[in-house]
């Protein structure tokens, strides 16, 4: 992930550009299937690759003691999104193993302000405005005191921003559900607790394994049954058109770029018809 | 417990707010009430460690005036006193509760938390009243407050404090 300079964040704000946001759900209703999918799937990996860069402190820490991964039951919540995003601000030498740099409180608020200010001018809603401002503030605090980190867990979202697109969480006690905000487009994605799952599996994909028996070998470790992992993992991934497995023997494939996104959407559009058809002849 | 007041505990002076999963108010300022948004009970994370005497807001406690002596508050995240209108809100509070010279103790990291900024916490201060006396201190935690491990939201990461801000609330 390469860092990103100053001129980038301000041309960032300069460029910042946003469509009208839907009304209604009807109107997103009416968006074909696939470009949901395909946009979907976009938002979700980098919102993704967020959580796993916020997670990454926790993991790193206790592996350190020495304690193993810490597998709680209990759903993720606001309150744990926010514990992991107070880590990694109050903790960040942990991760990046140096000194931080002493952050320039007048520059930062400088370019959160003119932010703030795109974000009114293209007249959204103030609780959108609040929320994504908080996104670019924690991306500018990680970014001003690590300026050459490939940690900073809010990258991902920059690159979101980048895209046009905002986001924001409805905060509710469980589950955490996100909202998504895009150009023309409005929709929600329910996180639950297969969050857990799935961030092992990320973890998986990154560090040891590109085949689905792997992955399989790789969560049986942290005591997950093979029923689970196949509820928990495989399905909601291929739902959400980020993986795609065409049967046990085939590779694994993690999906990042939009062409590919847009292939396992549609790939998994036709499979859902035709299991529907199946089932109804 | 405090929407019923017979049951109130008068013996116990002191008050945590935002304890979330952490017991720092009992073990340094016994005997004192644990509180947190949350609740804790419900959220059957009683097993983790995670037990509150109540939930409550930071901002709306249920309890009498002059109630309390020191209010404490550890770690404040996603409330306390990034802006100065919210800061406003929660000392207002804050020293309704206590008595004539109690004391609010806030314990944090700053500057890597925004949310316990001193620069808005004495702003805050002087507005409500400008008798108010603030004390500042960088700190040692682990000596100051020995064999505690102080922890993020929900328990999520552990934490280093490294500033104590003392406010004595004269009435």
């Amino acid at each position: 992930m390469p860092q990103v300079s100053q001129t980038q964040i301000e041309e960032l704000i300069e460029n910042f550009s946003l469509g009208v946001i839907a009304d209604s759900r009807r109107e997103v209703a009416g968006l074909p299937d696939d470009l949901l999918y395909a946009f979907q799937g976009e938002v979700e990996s980098l919102f993704y690759e967020h959580l796993y860069l916020l997670k990454k402190g926790q993991l790193l820490e206790e592996l350190n003691n020495a304690k193993g991964l810490n597998h709680a039951s209990t759903p993720f919540t606001i309150y744990d999104y926010w514990g992991f995003e107070q880590g990694a601000l109050e903790q960040s030498e942990i991760v990046e193993q140096k000194a931080i740099v002493d952050l320039d409180f007048g520059y930062r608020k400088m370019l959160v302000d003119r932010f703030r200010d795109r974000l009114v001018q293209i007249r959204v809603t103030q609780d959108l405005v609040k929320a994504n401002v908080t996104f670019f503030e924690n991306f500018l605090s990680y970014e001003l005191r690590h300026p050459d980190s490939l940690n900073n867990p809010w990258k991902p979202i920059y690159e979101l921003f980048r895209k046009g697109i905002l986001l924001a969480f409805e905060e509710k006690s469980s589950p955490l559900v996100c909202r998504f905000y895009g150009q023309n487009e409005e929709f929600s994605v329910k996180i639950d607790d297969r969050l857990h799952y799935q961030s092992l599996l990320f973890l998986a994909l990154k560090q040891r394994a590109l085949y689905k028996h792997q992955i399989i070998a790789f969560l049986k470790e942290y005591g997950l049954s093979k029923q689970k992992i196949e509820d928990h993992v495989f399905e909601p991934l291929r739902s959400m058109g980020l993986v795609n497995t065409a049967n046990n023997k085939q590779p694994f494939q993690l999906v990042k770029d939009k062409q590919a996104i847009e292939t396992v959407a549609r790939y998994n559009l036709l499979n859902r018809h035709t299991s529907a058809a199946s089932k109804t002849s | 417990m405090y929407e019923n007041p017979v049951l109130d505990n008068l013996d116990i002076k002191n008050i945590e707010i935002g304890a979330d999963c952490g017991e720092f108010g009992r073990r340094f300022y016994a005997p004192c009430f644990l509180t947190d948004i949350q609740d804790l009970a419900a959220l059957s994370r009683i097993e983790e460690g995670c037990s509150v005497d109540f939930s409550c807001e930071a901002d709306k406690i249920p309890a009498p005036d002059s109630r309390f002596e020191k209010l404490i508050c550890a770690n404040p995240y996603k409330y306390g006193f990034k802006e100065i209108e919210e800061g406003m809100k929660l000392l207002e509070e804050w020293g309704r509760v206590l008595v004539d010279r109690g004391e609010i103790v806030l314990v944090g990291s700053s500057p890597k938390n925004d949310w316990l900024n001193p620069d808005v916490i004495q702003i805050c201060s002087q507005k409500i009243n400008p008798k108010w006396q603030i004390d500042i201190q960088t700190i040692d935690a682990a000596t100051l407050y020995p064999s505690y491990t102080f922890f993020t939201t929900n328990k999520k990461r552990t934490t280093v404090p490294n500033l104590r801000i003392t406010i004595k609330c004269l009435k």
